[in-house]
């Protein structure tokens, strides 16, 4: 039963999960917690937070499979989602690691090669990483501090002296750009 | 609150997608996203893409699994309302005679699993389902097939895909006293035997099965509610499954 399942589609597994299938939870946690708990640890910083926090993601996807719609994008982007609000939760509730940590974040931010090693697996890591080269700076450093540092748009802005409005825009027109620059490499688009 | 006009609120989807915004912001756009189908794309799109900015190269750290998988057992919330009936069950045939257990277990033990997958699917589940299953008919090499009564009314849609799943939509069959229910079957070719494919209780809506078997026509027979081994009664709705 289980190399059947890992022929199944993300959809069909979810489906599975709502017979309260456990194999099925299993093969999507073989599939994505890897991405969960990394994207998690990389907001939060604690590695134990960091797995409760994947721990949370998969029991809320066993308990409530039908929150997942498969016409409201990738298994994997709802899961990183929700990961990452959660964990976003987490870290802005804990203040102590906001103070001790703002610089450290923006020396990252400032340096530039941050994103760039986060990408993922080796096959696609090219085309993601030459999708980021087409950022400028100001929209990188925006993106990056919002979605691995943690920080509101506007906390964003005083870290880096700019305006508000300025971050915000660039954070949305940074996604819109990498969006294309990856859909013209093929590697998203098609699923929409 | 009446703070932005409609381009502001526009300019904040991207910020929302990397949970950028905060408290109150967030509430005032998640309002305007109910009502705005476009922002609901586009937040769709940069989640989408964030997703690729974080990796899989690494695996989650060991152990993380098997602390989920022991809270599976403990608490699943939703068997948490099926087990005390399984329970039940369970007592009634201790006590019953070692004969009728004997039947119980040699009839219907693939009954009693088919009935049990599809009564777990609540009705919170079915919008999920619905969505999957209207997706499967769109699917390419799906079978389909609608299911009519014997003067002709349509009564179900069915679809089942290359790979054997199998869905039940659009049922409009009259809902059962709690004595019986519908059944579904299978059927290849005109000489073979039907084969269960599930026991649907007494008012299905959207049901999934599985079809292991090629299968050439689907037909529902009314049986009494814990399901037959074999139909009982003549088909209340059948139809020809066929290649779109």
């Amino acid at each position: 039963m289980p190399d059947d399942l890992q022929q199944l589609s993300d959809a069909a597994l979810v489906l599975a999960i709502a017979r309260f299938d456990q194999d099925a939870l299993a093969e999507v946690y073989r599939r994505h917690a890897g991405a969960v708990f990394a994207l998690a640890r990389r907001v939060i910083v604690d590695a134990g937070t960091a797995e409760e926090v994947l721990q949370e993601v998969l029991l809320k996807l066993w308990s409530q499979p039908d929150r997942f719609d498969p016409d409201r994008g990738t298994l994997r982007s709802f899961l990183l989602t929700q990961a990452h609000s959660r964990a976003v939760d987490i870290a802005r509730s804990s203040g102590a690691r906001r103070r001790r940590e703002d610089a450290d974040a923006l020396r990252t931010a400032e340096a530039g090669y941050d994103l760039e090693r986060e990408v993922w697996d080796m096959a696609r890591a090219d085309h993601v990483r030459d999708a980021v080269a087409t950022l400028s700076d100001g929209e990188r450093a925006a993106i990056e501090l919002a979605y691995f540092g943690g920080y509101t748009y506007r906390e964003v802005a005083e870290l880096l002296g700019e305006p508000e409005g300025t971050v915000k825009s660039r954070i949305r027109v940074g996604l819109q750009r990498l969006r294309t620059a990856l859909h013209a490499a093929g590697i998203v688009g098609a699923e929409a | 609150m009446a703070r932005a006009n409609q381009s502001e609120l526009h300019e904040l989807v991207g910020a929302y997608a990397l949970d950028a915004l905060d408290a109150d912001e967030a509430r005032e756009f998640e309002a305007h996203l109910d009502e705005c189908p476009r922002c609901r794309a586009e937040l769709r799109d940069h989640r989408d893409t964030a997703s690729y900015l974080a990796h899989v190269g690494t695996s989650a750290p060991d152990g993380v699994w098997e602390r989920i998988a022991d809270q599976l057992e403990e608490a699943p919330p939703d068997m948490a309302r099926v087990l005390p009936f399984a329970r039940k069950r369970r007592r009634f045939v201790a006590v019953a005679s070692v004969a009728a257990a004997l039947l119980i277990a040699v009839n219907s033990a693939a009954l009693i699993q088919q009935r049990r997958e599809i009564r777990d699917l609540h009705p919170t589940r079915a919008a999920s389902l619905q969505a999957i299953a209207e997706r499967a008919l769109g699917a390419p090499n799906a079978q389909r097939a609608q299911l009519v009564t014997p003067d002709g009314a349509v009564a179900a849609d069915a679809v089942v895909t290359a790979d054997g799943h199998g869905y039940l939509l659009h049922v409009a069959l009259r809902t059962l006293d709690g004595a019986h229910a519908y059944q579904l079957w299978g059927l290849a070719g005109s000489h073979s035997q039907p084969v269960s494919l599930g026991v649907l209780g007494g008012h299905p809506n959207v049901v999934s099965f599985t079809a292991k078997l090629p299968v050439e026509k689907l037909a529902i027979t009314v049986e009494r509610a814990e399901g037959a081994t074999a139909p009982t009664t003549s088909p209340v709705v059948s139809g020809p499954l066929q290649r779109a």
